[in-house]
């Protein structure tokens, strides 16, 4: 299922791709099979409180049983960040019992309810249990109960858009409808990356699921090896993929060399402060060597914030803060409607902490250059 | 048969990859033989 997003080129690549198989590709432009339908979704998505983070690819799932054509009953879906390391025949085979799909519920792929924090909204308000929600990356789908139960869908849409401050609307529509009806099905189906990684480095049949931006540029790891012997096997592993990561690495190469020199000249000039959570000062302290003299506010204290914002305001120009918090991007935004600038007034400073102090070096910019 | 099914946004043309690194990955591990011959994926 796709839009007008798919170029010729990939659409080849992807045509290509199955004939090496012996196996067949068929392509269903969405927007043009249900122009109306994708058009009511987006007026009910635009009610959403987070609507301008949604894209609506994400809903091409609610409108399978649609776009597909009726002699198709059944089918598997899978989100595009997966690898599918089994026989999917196993999975397709599975019997959903008269239920409209299977699934796996986030807490069988290994989620504590405390952690579950998109799906607060459906199960605060007693609409399922944390163990009922289910993720919407891999769906083994009944089309002909979807086909006989259309206005399930709808009612799903209107009641996310009117109800609900979430994060991932599809799958909350999905859960809406589903979330008391599906048949759970094994985790191994829906192997979340960052989890396997905590207890394992073997790799099994099953299919593996790099949420969260998972996939690294990183051979140490054999979940990254795993993805990259697929993908160095496809079309789209070129020279110019090679090289697009080069020009990745050079622009962080030249990006790092920048914020060196210019943390250079502005501590020739400026006294430097910090910002850190009670339990990390003394590790910090120790990383950047910190004077007696030298201001720590600790994040934990009473107006910390506030004491920090009054802080850097008051010493404008003679002060640099280094901020230690687990959302700099929500801090960045608040301190620069303060009138406060990033790089000249403050830094992130988990941002100059490398692997050897514990921090993973993320590079899945450079894996979306290939 | 078996019918499986991926959603396709690619806004820079870079998101095909990933896609189309699951499909292989998926062909890789069928151990069954194909149903069918190659069929023009321009029939619906």
């Amino acid at each position: 299922m796709h839009d007008d997003t798919l170029t010729a080129e990939n659409r080849d690549k992807f045509l290509a791709l199955a004939k090496s198989y012996k196996q067949t590709v068929k392509f269903y432009n969405v927007e043009k099979i249900c122009a109306d339908k994708i058009e009511k979704i987006r007026q009910i998505m635009s009610r959403a409180e987070k609507f301008e983070r949604f894209s609506i690819g994400a809903v091409y799932r609610l409108l399978i049983a649609d776009i597909l054509p009726a002699n198709v009953d059944k089918i598997l879906y899978f989100d595009s960040d997966m690898i599918i390391n089994l026989d999917v025949k196993e999975l397709y085979d599975l019997n959903t019992q008269g239920k409209p799909l299977a699934a796996i519920s986030e807490f069988d792929i290994g989620i504590k309810h405390e952690e579950m924090y998109w799906a607060h909204n459906l199960v605060t308000s007693g609409m399922l249990k944390y163990t009922e929600y289910f993720n919407s990356g891999v769906l083994l789908i009944d089309l002909k109960y979807w086909r006989e139960n259309q206005n399930l869908i709808e009612e799903g849409l209107n009641y996310i858009a009117n109800n609900t401050n979430c994060d991932y609307f599809d799958q909350d529509v999905l859960n809406y409808c589903f979330g008391k009806n599906y048949l759970h099905m094994p985790a191994k189906y829906n192997c979340w990356i960052p989890f396997e990684r905590r207890v394992t480095s073997d790799i099994k049949p099953a299919v593996y699921h790099y949420v969260s931006q998972s996939l690294r540029l990183d051979a140490r790891d054999n979940f990254n090896k795993l993805w990259f012997k697929y993908f160095a096997k496809t079309s789209w592993f070129s020279v110019d993929a090679l090289l697009n990561i080069g020009d990745g690495a050079r622009k962080i190469y030249n990006d790092l060399k920048d914020t060196a020199l210019r943390l250079s000249i502005l501590m020739s000039k400026k006294r430097r402060a910090f910002f850190i959570p009670s339990h990390n000062i003394e590790s910090v302290t120790k990383i950047f060597n910190i004077d007696a003299d030298e201001e720590i506010i600790s994040t934990d204290s009473q107006d910390a914030f506030v004491k920090m914002v009054l802080s850097l305001k008051e010493a404008r120009g003679k002060k640099f803060f280094y901020l230690f918090v687990p959302d700099f991007r929500a801090i960045n935004e608040v301190l620069m409607k303060n009138g406060l600038k990033k790089d000249i007034d403050y830094i992130d400073g988990m941002s100059l902490l490398s692997e050897r102090f514990g921090m993973v070096a993320s590079t899945f910019d450079l894996v979306k250059k290939l | 048969m078996i019918h499986v099914c991926f959603g396709l946004y690619d806004k820079d043309g870079r998101y095909s990859k990933f896609t189309g690194t699951s499909i292989l990955s998926m062909f890789e591990n069928v151990t069954s033989p194909p149903p069918f011959g190659y069929r023009s994926p321009f029939a619906r």
